[in-house]
């Protein structure tokens, strides 16, 4: 239903009141695209497919054949990030960005993590240190999706 | 009701109501697919439609059109005209309500 006045007047300023039913409609549907949240087994599975990744480097063999396995992993790894992503977009009907507030938590995890791998990498100087490092930040993807599942949609976008 | 000056920001094309929410929702995401857009302004997919078309002309919207399993699905976004026009739009709403509250 068209209620604040443009059909009848398409050139014309609307009034106050009208103007306010209008602001009050922008914000209905501004919180309705806010509640919209990113399905917590995106993260769940976003994050088992790049905990693998380092011990899955760790493993391979030496060249020619590690530089072959090498492509391939890396080709049928990226197939699967953009099905993941198809998949999630289909399903939400939306594509949007997290918000720069929403991004911080896992910027700041993402930081603390790289600088206690390099730090403890440093120290004890093993390589099974950087190898870890992706089942860590894959983890911490995992929680992040857990903690944003609960908090979008409760905090302004 | 007073006409508007040109130059106001305020946007007929874009004040109309269902046209109206469709930016609204457009502006809080990045795309949107044409039947979550539906489902949440709760209209008929020729009213959209045409409201869509509405806004295609104007330049503020466009749309992308995908076939997966022999099913078409689109996608709206707004254009970067098209998110300008509508911010200035609602700073217009805005100060219409704030000039009224000054009086």
């Amino acid at each position: 239903m068209e209620t604040h006045g443009s059909p009848q007047h398409p050139g014309e300023r609307p009034d106050p009141r009208e103007a306010r039913d209008a602001l009050r409609e922008i914000e209905r549907a501004s919180v309705s695209a806010s509640e919209i949240r990113t399905p917590l087994w995106y993260f769940l599975a976003l994050g088992t497919l790049v905990a693998p990744v380092g011990p899955a480097v760790a493993l391979l063999p030496d060249p020619p054949l590690r530089h072959v396995i090498g492509a391939v992993g890396l080709v049928v790894w990226m197939v699967a990030l953009a099905t993941l992503v198809a998949r999630v977009t289909r399903h939400m009907g939306v594509v949007k960005w997290l918000t720069p507030r929403q991004m911080l938590p896992p910027v700041v995890g993402l930081a603390a993590l790289t600088l206690i791998f390099a730090a403890l990498n440093l120290v004890l100087g093993q390589g099974w240190i950087l190898d870890t490092f992706s089942v860590a930040v894959g983890a911490l993807i995992a929680v992040f999706g857990v903690y944003h599942s609960r908090t979008a949609g409760k905090e302004p976008a | 009701m007073a006409t508007h000056a040109p130059s106001d920001g305020f946007n007929p094309t874009i004040h109309a109501p269902q046209r109206l929410r469709i930016c609204a929702l457009l502006d809080s995401t990045d795309q949107a697919e044409f039947g979550f857009v539906q489902e949440r302004l709760n209209v008929t997919a020729s009213v959209l439609s045409k409201h869509v078309s509405v806004l295609m002309a104007a330049g503020y919207v466009k749309q992308s059109k995908f076939v997966r399993n022999a099913r078409q699905r689109v996608w709206l976004s707004l254009t970067r005209t098209g998110r300008a026009a509508y911010r200035d739009h609602v700073a217009a709403l805005r100060a219409i309500v704030d000039e009224s509250s000054e009086h």
